[in-house]
């Protein structure tokens, strides 16, 4: 079964009566790509695969969630179990520790949507934004595919696009990276910074 | 149609309870209630009731008083291997009976049971009879409050012309050791290996082996290879003898049920369901819990060949499916 937004409140509700349940000790965690999409609804997609961590919310800053405990990845397994979700719905690929070395988009933190599944689960959902960031540099670090249709549904302004293009430079300044990322702008009809240089 | 679901513990608890009045019943205890036609584990009895019989104190007097008289049918070490086994029965009102049984010389053998940790809280025996007067010392030391213990001696000895009583007979005859149940178990299947035999009757491989081995020395008893496995049959025809409440040609052997486990999965759902604020939990968490307590024994149940009232039990919905699923499954038993 694929999570949709209807499920995605049931899934990460019984994760957070579980950790509750067990005795362990409350998650706040920050989730990006199509499950952070669905809980805000801003994309018309309807199904995602997975529940992406992207961070951990620590002393008030947003830090590496890996390796995500072992407990919690159980946990989630039951759930996954119960609820027939695909293996691994509950991860932390995506939180790539260049992420953290190179930094998040500047004021992440303060944008994201807050939400409680019971006590034990705190997850913080990123704003549009910071997904046009992240889903922009996916589209051009992976080849488009479901990313680049996720940035297109979440129509992007210019200056949105600009912003999100400098960030993306940051995380990868290799000239093959400004390469695919010009062609990726100019695809959905914008130009990459430095263009005209 | 949507089925009713039990939504209060005692609609679990409430068959189970009938179910041990049947089997107390056929093993001595005074009641109208007949033993059905699966042979009875005694040792596995004696542990869930040490767990359940407290809700009807009725039952709890009677089988306090049947293992006065009658304890020694009981095989206390192998009560202990399948306590331990099973994770069956309570420790602490195990070791409070103990206590009463071994003041009789003939029953030392119980003082094994003195071992359980003891108890640092005190609740009432039977919960829904207020406790007035003096209590019971002994049960007071293993954290149990009831009224002194009477002794009435109304037990009678296990009546031996009737199915459920089997293997009470196969002790009477073979003594109360792993023979007994070896036997049993090779007449209710039609055929086993050693280590199968241990497992479900709750021994050790290598006595049994032992035992598998002599019996057929008898000829009564054979043995045939299976690949590197040795595996062990009764030639029933000439037991028949033992089938004394039938004149039926046709008739069958008991059926051998492994009550530890059955009983196991009863005890675990039960002690799943009465945690507080379970009831109150979601219908997914509720399912959550219930299979982490049921999976291990349903495995073990369908590992021995008894996965037909295992199956029944959903993998998904709240505690009220599972409980009537296993309602069901008590009902349906021994009969």
């Amino acid at each position: 079964m694929e999570i949709t937004s209807e499920t995605l409140d049931r899934t990460l509700g019984l994760l957070g009566e579980l950790i509750v349940l067990r005795g362990f000790p409350t998650q706040r965690l920050v989730v990006c790509g199509g499950s952070s999409l669905l809980a805000l609804g801003l994309v018309s997609r309807t199904t995602t695969q997975d529940v992406d961590v992207l961070a951990k919310m620590e002393d008030g800053s947003l830090v590496t969630p890996r390796p995500l405990p072992e407990w919690l990845l159980a946990l989630a397994a039951e759930v996954g179990r119960q609820l027939a979700l695909p293996g691994g719905w509950f991860n932390d690929r995506v939180a790539e520790q260049t992420l953290f070395n190179c930094g998040l988009p500047a004021g992440m933190q303060e944008r994201l949507t807050l939400r409680n599944y019971g006590a034990g689960l705190l997850i913080g959902f990123i704003s549009r934004r910071d997904q046009i960031f992240l889903k922009l540099h996916a589209a051009v670090d992976r080849d488009g595919g479901r990313h680049l249709q996720d940035l297109i549904d979440l129509k992007p302004t210019a200056e949105e696009l600009r912003d999100a293009a400098e960030w993306t430079r940051t995380q990868d300044p290799s000239e093959g990276f400004l390469f695919n990322l010009r062609v990726l702008l100019k695809e959905i009809g914008h130009e990459a910074p430095g263009a005209h240089h | 149609m949507k089925l009713p679901v039990p939504t209060t513990k005692s609609e679990l608890r409430d068959p189970l309870l009938r179910l041990l009045w049947r089997q107390w019943s056929a093993l001595g205890v005074p009641g109208q209630l007949a033993g059905g036609r699966a042979m009875i584990d005694p040792e596995a009895l004696v542990l869930v009731s040490s767990a359940f019989a407290r809700h009807d104190a009725r039952l709890f007097e009677e089988m306090f008083d049947w293992l006065r008289s009658n304890g020694r049918w009981i095989n206390v070490l192998r009560l202990t291997r399948l306590q331990k086994e099973h994770v069956l029965g309570d420790a602490s009102i195990l070791a409070a009976l103990a206590e009463h049984l071994t003041e009789d010389s003939a029953n030392l053998k119980w003082k094994v049971l003195l071992k359980a940790e003891p108890a640092n809280k005190q609740l009432a025996l039977f919960p829904h009879l207020a406790v007035l007067g003096g209590t019971d010392e002994k049960f007071a030391r293993w954290g149990w409050l009831r009224p002194p213990v009477e002794r009435r001696g109304l037990s009678r000895s296990p009546r031996m012309d009737q199915p459920s009583t089997f293997l009470v007979k196969l002790r009477a005859l073979f003594g109360r050791q792993s023979r007994a149940e070896v036997m049993a178990w090779l007449l209710s299947h039609e055929a086993g290996h050693p280590a199968q035999v241990a497992r479900e009757t709750g021994y050790f491989r290598g006595s049994v082996q032992n035992v598998l081995n002599e019996l057929e020395l008898s000829g009564h008893v054979q043995a045939s290879r299976r690949g590197r496995e040795k595996h062990f049959s009764a030639v029933r025809a000439q037991w028949r003898f033992l089938l004394t409440w039938t004149d039926e040609p046709g008739a069958e052997f008991p059926r051998w049920l492994p009550w530890a486990s059955l009983f196991s999965l009863v005890q675990r759902v039960n002690d799943v369901v009465e945690r507080p604020g379970f009831e109150a939990s979601s219908e997914d968490l509720q399912a959550i819990e219930l299979n982490r307590v049921m999976e291990p024994v349903a495995a073990r149940l369908r590992e021995e060949g008894y996965a037909p009232p295992v199956e029944k039990f959903p993998a998904v919905g709240g505690s009220g499916m599972v409980l009537l699923e296993l309602r069901r499954m008590i009902e349906e038993l021994d009969q």
